[in-house]
């Protein structure tokens, strides 16, 4: 049997890696904060459920949850329609009305209820592993690590099943339509896929702070990749990072796992938010730089090269002059200067610059293109 | 009767969040709200356990701070890179600044014990909670945001229906889309005691959307969200003062304790679905009529 810790990383790992996939499909579909919404409705779930069953720990508590988040989604699609496609409105208006049911209910029921309402909304990972799935007394390890799993191996074979037709769905839905594509049971078994997910994450992660797990992997792997399988790949990859790190952090500073997972995932998020290879923050402004380079250095040349046809080279080509005409500081002139001098384009002699062959050569293509594409 | 402090209370969070909601509503920034209520929370957590004070005033200071940090970053995500989508960065934003607020409880919760449970009022709103103390902060916020929304009307209406157009005019100030924000940031957090973290945004949402669909000039619109803020304001507190009473009179618990945001929103809401749904009908039998009339 693993110590509680390992049990604990175990279940910090299977939440972020089951609302990592969930979330990624839901950042193609530009709905990244359907998560939030789905999140907060299944709290009126709850509450029924609770006045309803009688018991905060039935198992049939969980189905109404999962029922009252679709019963939102497909509200708040309805909604929307109805006032003219304003779907941020929509979600604002029927999200909280029914997390508002929820916590009316729950605050209502006698205190014996034990549903904490704080607990609803931050969660506790730490104590996953009390909850214990036994078969014939004998301990299987914490329950939630057992359906997190199951929830994971739904979400990944649908993904795996459906690749092709989900692809098409969520890159080109038009085109889909208009081949004849009927969407709307990939859309439903999605929709369901992620209320079971997000209602199974819930309690380890609570309502709000499951939304960093949902959408940052996915927008890590957003910066990093072109393709859709690498994307689904580094999903993977990034929600498994955030919860060994959120589980390291835990060891240092004295937070609960629930808080390290998601604001590990953000860090991740964030190192790959400005250190991406090619669309990262870095990455842009480095690419800057060298293009504002070349350009100054393909002007110097054709500068040098025109001043030696005219012929006025003695005047016009020292580094002072060029400095004075061209509006730039000496030194800039200067560095630009020495790497066009280390291509070998450029030689200096007696105090003024000359374009060497091959920076002939480079100075006309750069003219005749320009001319060209005039 | 509630308290005097918590009625005033009450219709003060509701005539500033239907002032404010008009705005954010005319900007199509109907999740802003969301987002930055959300990113008070380690703002309280901070100044609680660096101060250790419990009066709104020094609390909402660190509450507004950590407001305006999420809205700047907010900003800038947007700007840095073109790749994350808006919906993904207000997601990011909204759970990466609770998240935060959350790796810090445990610590204030050791280092000043029992002090949390106070903030706890905050998640919900809770009137039981509320003070004159809080019932001046709103005063102080609303007072002069009604003045510059006032002062600045021509601009500001400008700034929500005609950015591009307003930008041409001589008297664009380049302060005003800073103003409002950081208006809608302060606004938000003095209504906090009321509304709580979680539920401002959809009073945010449903005031003006209620306002909207009963009339037709934004002016009025904002005179009609904020006359409905205060009405709704006052009811609820009554709502929850007789929904406690026949609870302990009808199943004899007398812990029965109900958050005000809830209700406050389950009302608001309740409003907007009835004026939707009214302007839908409406509309269908302009239409009715416009076919019969064609058909003639």
């Amino acid at each position: 049997m693993l110590p509680v810790e390992w049990e604990v990383l175990l279940v910090a790992c299977l939440t972020s890696l089951a609302c990592g996939l969930t979330g990624s499909i839901s950042i193609l579909r530009r709905q990244a904060l359907l998560g939030d919404a789905l999140g907060h409705s299944l709290l009126a779930g709850i509450g029924i459920g609770f006045w309803v069953l009688g018991s905060s720990s039935s198992p049939w508590l969980f189905a109404f949850a999962v029922t009252s988040g679709m019963m939102a989604v497909g509200l708040s699609e309805w909604v929307s329609r109805a006032v003219g496609g304003n779907q941020s409105m929509a979600l604002g208006l029927v999200f909280p009305a029914f997390f508002s049911i929820g916590v009316v209910l729950i605050s209502l029921a006698p205190k014996s209820a034990h549903i904490d309402l704080d607990r609803v909304l931050t969660g506790n990972m730490d104590l996953a592993p009390l909850e214990r799935l036994q078969w014939r007394d004998m301990d299987l390890g914490p329950l939630s690590a057992w359906t997190l799993s199951c929830s994971l191996v739904l979400m990944a074979s649908f993904v795996w099943l459906f690749h092709r037709s989900l692809i098409w769905h969520l890159f080109d839905p038009q085109g889909a339509k208009a081949a004849g594509m009927v969407l709307w049971p990939l859309s439903l078994a999605w929709l369901l896929l992620s209320a079971v997910t997000i209602s199974l994450a819930f309690e380890t992660m609570g309502t709000v702070m499951v939304v960093s797990l949902l959408v940052a992997p996915g927008a890590t792997a957003w910066m990093l990749t072109r393709s859709i399988n690498s994307y689904l790949a580094v999903t993977c990859l990034a929600a498994i990072a955030s919860g060994l790190t959120g589980r390291g952090i835990t060891m240092f500073l004295d937070a609960s796992t629930t808080a390290t997972t998601a604001i590990s995932s953000i860090i991740i998020f964030l190192l790959a938010y400005f250190l991406a290879p090619r669309e990262g923050i870095f990455a842009r402004w480095r690419d800057g730089v060298k293009a504002r380079r070349e350009i100054e250095m393909r002007m110097l040349l054709v500068h040098l090269w025109h001043h030696e046809l005219l012929g006025d080279e003695s005047t016009e080509c020292s580094e002072a002059t060029m400095a004075q005409h061209l509006g730039l500081a000496t030194q800039k002139i200067r560095a630009t200067l020495n790497s066009l001098e280390s291509r070998k384009l450029v030689y200096p002699s007696d105090g003024i610059w000359k374009t060497t062959q091959q920076g002939k050569i480079k100075a006309r293509d750069q003219m005749s293109g320009s001319e060209a594409s005039r | 009767m509630p308290d005097p402090a918590v009625m005033t209370g009450c219709i003060l969070a509701g005539v500033l969040y239907g002032l404010l909601g008009s705005f954010c509503m005319a900007r199509n920034q109907a999740l802003l709200g969301d987002v930055i209520s959300h990113a008070a929370w380690p703002g309280l957590v901070l100044a609680l356990g660096l101060t250790g004070s419990r009066h709104f005033g020094v609390l909402g200071v660190g509450a507004a701070l950590v407001g305006f940090m999420a809205l700047i970053s907010l900003e800038y995500l947007g700007k840095g890179s073109t790749r994350i989508k808006p919906d993904t960065r207000l997601a990011l934003v909204l759970s990466g600044f609770f998240a935060a607020g959350m790796l810090f409880t445990r610590q204030v919760q050791t280092s000043r014990p029992g002090s949390m449970g106070h903030l706890h009022s905050f998640l919900f709103g809770q009137t039981a909670a509320l003070v004159w103390m809080d019932t001046a902060v709103m005063a102080t916020v609303l007072i002069p945001t009604m003045i510059l929304v006032w002062l600045r009307w021509r601009d500001l209406s400008a700034l929500c229906f005609d950015p591009q157009w307003r930008q041409t005019t001589p008297h664009a100030n380049g302060a005003t889309p800073a103003i409002l924000n950081g208006l809608l940031v302060i606004g938000i957090v003095a209504g906090l005691p009321v509304a709580g973290v979680v539920l401002v945004s959809a009073l945010l949402v449903c005031l003006p959307v209620t306002a909207r669909s009963l009339t037709n000039r934004f002016s009025s619109g904002i005179l009609v969200a904020m006359g409905l803020g205060a009405t709704l304001g006052a009811l609820s507190p009554l709502v929850v003062m007789l929904t406690e009473s026949i609870f302990r009179h009808w199943r004899g618990n007398d812990d029965a304790r109900l958050p005000t945001g809830p209700v406050f929103v389950l009302l608001g809401v309740t409003c907007s679905g009835l004026s939707l749904g009214l302007k839908n009908m409406r509309q269908r039998k302009i239409q009715r009529m416009g076919r019969n009339h064609a058909s003639c």
